[in-house]
């Protein structure tokens, strides 16, 4: 093993599928000790190997699957691989992360991550297993479905599959592993353009850990906190992410008629606790998650996997359907073919408006539902409409106009929230370097109506400093392998005795909100080089001291979240993706959401970007400042231009 | 006194027994007087732990419980809830 630190296989796989040439590679431990894994340590990989400018669905792009340290360790809810590329739908970074089985196989085959270039001739698989691997012939998978695929490969391995939305390079297709989905980003294509049907691999290694008994205690406690936290131990095994419906459609933030109205008169018919009285079977869980926040609902008399919280939204509200049943049945035809259910939701919701408006006349329409499952198979197979609905709601705001109400961030269409009631959200939604996503934005829906102590949703007060402590957490928790529903721990179960509605609540969230200079370097303000961890709040760091060995505090983890977000970031610029693309659609912008409260419900993206620029050590613009990169470690990344 | 509707949600209904009641009151405080009068001591332990909403406005916004009430107004009372 080439490095000294536990946690990792210490081994990388390259295959070329042009050449048919496959080898081993690894990185350096300061590039592990800096990027920690995945999401992070795989752009690091892309920017150092996939040259400017590169067409994402060409022979030369890389597409990267790589796991963090925690993946495979038994540490909770680390099931979590990413895959990496650039995005074919935004052009920028497009990063996906997963719960399947795949990356903790790819770790017990002794490898970390697996770096794919080129084009194979014909349909292959790569079959991975301990230290080797080979490429086969996979032109008997062609065309099946993700299901009838991961049937025909190896029962005991782990798989990443795409169905025909890959093949037929949908800019939102995705990678599916067991019923878990690398859904964003369109990386499902970038897979199809290599004729590269899946991977699978089996292995028996095991990840060493540094200090196996005081790794033990710090997941024990860890555990502990998930599982008497009232979130992660209670609604979300109980609901799902479906739970979010009710609280967001009276916080009047449900995406409604493309996001026209955020309230939906029939909310409650698509929330957690319709789904769980009337069409849960049974709740399921990614490996090692004791949260468990997987719905299990059946459809044709099969048990299969239920909706999100943004399916709901974009396939219920979104297009005035309250219908369930409707949308299990859709969720798992979405499923079966690898499509991204945020990207088609949005994007079918854009053309029902386009056409109400006159602008492309089509039979989409919102409140007529039987032709959508036409259209999703359309879509994956690029018939008539569906084919130009394949290239998502960017593309077909240039052809037909609309581009105000095309519900999109840097090409990736948004998540089922409508910022005007969370703009701290909004501002998050358009500095995320993906694009429309509510994660790498920073989920400040959290701190705006989901934590107990909220700060107030419509002010601009203390926003960017808080987004970015949440978009640095975010990433640095990603780049460890675990799932970001554990971060839901920043607030310990202890302050949910608070009264949400209480007096100390209010002062809390008052003085939260009148100190927005002082909130906007909170990230600032961690005590950076201390050795220390708070693990009833972010039990990670403590974990992956504990797993690898390396000299880790919170500090160090949430600047190497920091890190992450930057690198990205010079990526993004790097491919033409700059700071004018950090904005909204003007829907968001222009459009009250209430008349009533014009300046109340739009988001006043103008008056926080340029303190979040600001706060991050951006220029005005928004390009990444030199100092600011010097202390992240990435400052040669602007010197090699 | 304005008649109000009180909503319940995720795991309050189980506790509480229904989805909602209608009460009449012309301040938070008097509804959470009544809830604390009519409901078992568990319900009232979950509705300390709660979001509160009148119709889309959070009362940590507003007067917290002593925001006034209007004929017509619908109060939710909503547990922790996560998702993303
Ligand atoms: S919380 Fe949900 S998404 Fe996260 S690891 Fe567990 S089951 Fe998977």
């Amino acid at each position: 093993m080439a490095t000294k630190y536990k946690g990792y296989m210490g081994n990388m796989l390259r295959v070329d599928l042009t050449s048919g040439k496959i080898s081993e590679f690894d990185v350096t431990d300061k590039e592990r000790e800096m990027f920690l894994g995945n999401k992070s340590l795989a752009t690091k990989i892309l920017m150092d190997n996939q040259r400017p400018g590169r067409d994402p669905l060409s022979e030369e792009a890389m597409l990267i699957f790589n796991t963090g340290p925690l993946v495979g360790s038994g540490a909770p809810c680390t099931s979590r691989f990413n895959v990496t590329a650039k995005s074919p739908l935004t052009g920028g970074i497009g990063t996906s992360n997963c719960g399947g089985n795949f990356g903790v196989n790819l770790k017990k085959c002794g490898y970390d991550a697996i770096v794919v270039t080129g084009k194979a001739e014909k349909p292959v698989y790569i079959d991975v297993t301990e230290g080797k691997a080979e490429i086969k012939d996979a032109s008997h998978l062609w065309g099946k479905d993700t299901e009838q695929t991961q049937e025909a490969l190896d029962p005991k391995s782990g798989k990443v599959v795409i169905g025909p939305a890959g093949e037929n390079i949908v800019k939102y297709a995705c990678i599916i592993s067991q019923e878990r989905a690398a859904g964003r980003c369109g990386l499902g294509a970038v897979m199809g353009s290599k004729n590269l049907k899946a991977i699978q691999a089996k292995g028996s290694m095991k990840v060493p850990v540094a200090d196996p008994e005081g790794f033990k205690k710090a997941i024990q406690a860890w555990i502990s906190v998930l599982k008497n936290h009232p979130i992660t131990g209670d609604n979300l095994p109980k609901y799902g992410t479906a739970g979010l419906v009710n609280k967001v459609n009276i916080g009047n933030a449900l995406p409604t008629g493309n996001y026209q109205k955020g309230h939906y008169e029939d909310g409650e018919m698509l929330s957690g606790e319709t789904l769980a009285e009337k069409y849960l079977v049974k709740n399921m869980g990614c490996l090692s998650c004791p949260i468990r926040c997987g719905r299990v609902v059946e459809v044709d008399g099969k048990q299969v996997k239920g909706p999100e919280f943004e399916t709901l939204g974009l396939f219920g509200s979104n297009m005035y359907n309250n219908d369930i049943p409707k949308i299990n049945a859709w969720n798992r035809q979405m499923d079966l073919l690898g499509v991204d259910t945020i990207s088609c939701g949005n994007t079918i919701c854009f053309a029902m408006e386009l056409n109400e408006k006159g602008m492309l006349k089509s039979d989409l329409k919102f409140g007529k539902f039987d032709n959508i499952a036409q259209t999703i198979d359309d879509i994956a197979y690029r018939r008539g409409l569906g084919n130009e609905l394949a290239e998502g709601s960017r593309a077909l705001a240039e052809k037909y106009g609309g581009k105000d109400f095309a519900i999109n961030v840097k090409g990736l269409e948004i998540a089922s929230y409508d910022p005007r009631s969370a703009v701290g959200l909004g501002l998050g939604y358009a500095t995320a370097n993906r694009g429309g996503c509510h994660l790498n934005a920073g989920y400040m829906m959290f701190m705006e109506r989901i934590a107990p102590i909220n700060v107030d949703p419509y002010s601009t007060s203390s926003k960017p400093g808080l987004t970015i402590f949440q978009q640095n957490t975010f990433e640095a928790v990603s780049a460890s392998g675990c799932c970001l529903f554990t971060t839901y721990a920043i607030f310990p179960p202890i302050a949910f005795r608070i009264k949400p509605f209480g007096i100390a609540a209010r002062i809390v969230s008052k003085v939260m909100g009148a100190s927005g200079p002082v909130m906007n370097h909170f990230g600032k303000l961690l005590p950076w080089g201390a050795p220390i961890h708070v693990p009833i709040m972010i039990p990670h760091s403590l974990a992956l001291a504990k797993l690898t060995g390396m000299k880790m505090s919170l500090g160090k983890f949430i600047l190497a979240g920091e890190r992450c977000f930057n690198i990205e970031r010079l990526f993004n610029f790097r491919e033409g993706v700059r700071g004018e693309f950090d904005t909204l659609p003007g829907r968001f912008l222009k459009e009250p959401m209430d008349p009533s409260k014009p300046k109340k419900t739009v988001v006043p993206l103008g008056k926080m970007l340029p303190v979040y620029y600001k706060v991050r050590g951006w220029a005005p613009d928004g390009t990444p400042g030199v100092r600011r990169l010097k202390k992240l470690g990435l400052s040669h990344f602007v010197s090699k231009g | 006194m304005p008649e109000i509707k009180v909503k319940f949600y995720a795991l309050l209904r189980s506790k509480v027994g229904r989805d909602e009641m209608t009460v009449t009151a012309s301040r938070l405080k008097d509804v959470m007087n009544v809830l604390k009068r009519d409901l078992g001591p568990e319900a009232v332990k979950v509705i300390s732990s709660c979001h509160v909403y009148i119709n889309q406005d959070n009362v940590a916004f507003l007067k917290g419980e002593r925001t006034s009430l209007k004929e017509g107004d619908v109060v939710h009372i909503l547990p922790p809830t996560g998702g993303g």
